[in-house]
């Protein structure tokens, strides 16, 4: 599947079961490989639900090369892929003022891909992500994976579980 | 006049001014933890940029009248470049870069993990080559260290940071920020071998590190076990801390045999949890391997590592133009 130039406006969403994280880190590859550039992301879930694994996954498909690692201390770090990924985390996050600091809607200029863990932790309508996963914990190693997406990227991933 | 070297450092959460003489070692110190973080239970009320120049100039003036120096004084100035928030490391970034270009005294990047390492240098003599195990919040990695300024990386977490796991655990136990404290506290009073937590990647004959896993393991153990009972959270936090120390020291110790080191450091903010240095000492005394760390209050983010870095660079002949800029990320052994 080659990379989306731009979406179109019809969205869909579906539901997945994640066996194991391996096939967690799959599935943001497929995502990662696909998405234009200026995608923004949100993944939401609790804590250890699977959020930075995913993040690794699309930063994976993005073409980076550096270890992606938990950016809740840090915040923001930002990668080289075929494209700059801008990989945000708003775990230490109370008040929505702080999201002006750190400056997260100054960088969507359209061009970088922006990845937000706990993207629920801003008001609604505040982030306007393309993609929005939510992940829940099923058992030990399996995750319910609910994707609301463009409508090609759904049928990108669906015919990628086929 | 006595040599005094001015750190700065604003990468993170706080803000903090600091003198080093080589002499004397730290002069003044002065650190504005910006918030009441238990309040929030482990977020930031207020991030970075704004908070810091709101602090960064009184804290300063703080510094040199506490040392009754002058600008003009001073040997050097060390602040740091990276890594961190970029806005946050930029108000540093400027303030001493302003600084240096009304007085003419000598400038130096520091990097964050190198004052971590030479928070080691504050009350002794840093003995090269040596290892140091970094250990914070945002950072899990091993170092060599060949000699001061020269480091090579030898492995990192995968994922989250020691003292992140260490964070989240406290969190999902119900304690209060941050974690690391908290959970030492707790695990007084428990058994370590009460619950098997996971040792990532031990078998993996790499120095890489990973604490996602253990997270959730603790996150579906303590739902398992219904409601959390002091006890329980006695034992959780105890097997929690005994499984992060674990796999610490012992990823330390197969680096230490594999590179012949015949002296072993321990940094950030990790490094003030007694578990840790009980274990790592445990585990290197047999090789003969001296092992020491920071005063606790250097382990964690302060500008008397940076002050140390300073006079040391600035003293082997670093110098850093007004051209200096930020780096948001990169390990110690690309840098300089």
């Amino acid at each position: 599947m080659e990379r989306l130039v731009s979406f179109e406006t019809r969205r869909e969403s579906c539901k997945l079961e994640s066996r194991s994280p391996a096939e967690t880190l799959e599935l943001g590859a497929l995502i990662g490989g696909i998405i234009p550039e200026g995608c923004v992301m949100s993944l939401e879930g609790g804590l250890g639900a699977g959020k930075t694994l995913l993040a690794k996954g699309i930063c994976l498909g993005l073409g980076v090369k550096d270890e992606v690692v938990s950016p809740s201390f840090i915040l923001v770090e930002e990668y080289r892929g075929v494209m700059p990924v801008m990989h945000f985390d708003l775990y230490r996050l109370e008040r929505v003022e702080e999201v002006y600091d750190l400056g997260l809607f100054e960088i969507d200029d359209g061009h970088r891909v922006i990845i937000v863990e706990w993207g629920d932790r801003l008001p609604e309508g505040m982030l306007r992500p393309d993609i929005r996963v939510v992940l829940r914990v099923t058992g030990g190693e399996s995750r319910e994976i609910l994707i609301e997406a463009p409508a090609e990227l759904i049928r990108a991933v669906k015919k990628e579980e086929c | 006049m006595e040599e005094l070297y001015l750190g700065i450092e604003t990468s993170c959460d706080d803000t903090s001014c600091a003198l080093f003489s080589p002499g004397r070692g730290l002069v003044a110190d002065v650190t504005a933890a910006q918030l009441d973080h238990e309040r929030y239970g482990g977020v930031v009320p207020e991030i970075a940029s704004r908070a810091h120049m709101r602090t960064l100039l009184p804290i300063y003036e703080s510094v040199m009248e506490e040392a009754r120096v002058e600008l003009g004084d001073l040997r050097g100035i060390g602040v740091t470049q990276g890594p961190g928030l970029t806005g946050s490391l930029l108000v540093g970034l400027s303030f001493a870069k302003a600084l240096a270009y009304g007085s003419g005294v000598p400038l130096v990047g520091i990097h964050h993990l190198e004052g971590h390492v030479l928070a080691n240098a504050l009350e002794g003599r840093f003995e090269t080559p040596s290892l140091v195990l970094i250990v914070s919040g945002g950072h899990t990695q091993l170092v060599m260290a060949d000699m001061i300024g020269r480091y090579r990386f030898l492995g990192g977490t995968r994922d989250d940071a020691a003292g992140e796991a260490f964070d989240k655990i406290g969190k999902l136990l119900g304690l209060p920020y941050p974690g690391g404290p908290a959970i030492e506290r707790e695990a007084g009073g428990g058994d370590p071998g009460a619950f098997d937590f996971p040792r990532a990647l031990r078998q993996s004959g790499k120095c890489d590190f990973s604490f996602s896993g253990l997270k959730t393991a603790v996150r579906l153990k303590v739902e398992s076990l219904g409601r959390l009972t002091p006890a329980i959270v006695r034992d959780v936090a105890a097997s929690a801390q005994e499984a992060i120390c674990d796999i610490l020291a012992e990823k330390s110790l197969m680096a230490a045999r594999r590179l012949g080191a015949k002296r072993f450091y321990l940094a950030g903010g990790v490094a003030a949890n007694g578990r840790l240095r009980e274990m790592m000492t445990e585990r290197l005394a047999p090789e003969s391997i001296p092992l020491s760390w920071p005063a606790p209050r250097f382990c964690t983010d302060n500008a008397a590592m940076i002050s140390c870095a300073a006079c040391h660079h600035i003293s082997m002949g670093h110098q850093d133009g007004l051209d200096l800029n930020s780096f948001p990320r990169g390990n110690l052994s690309s840098w300089r």
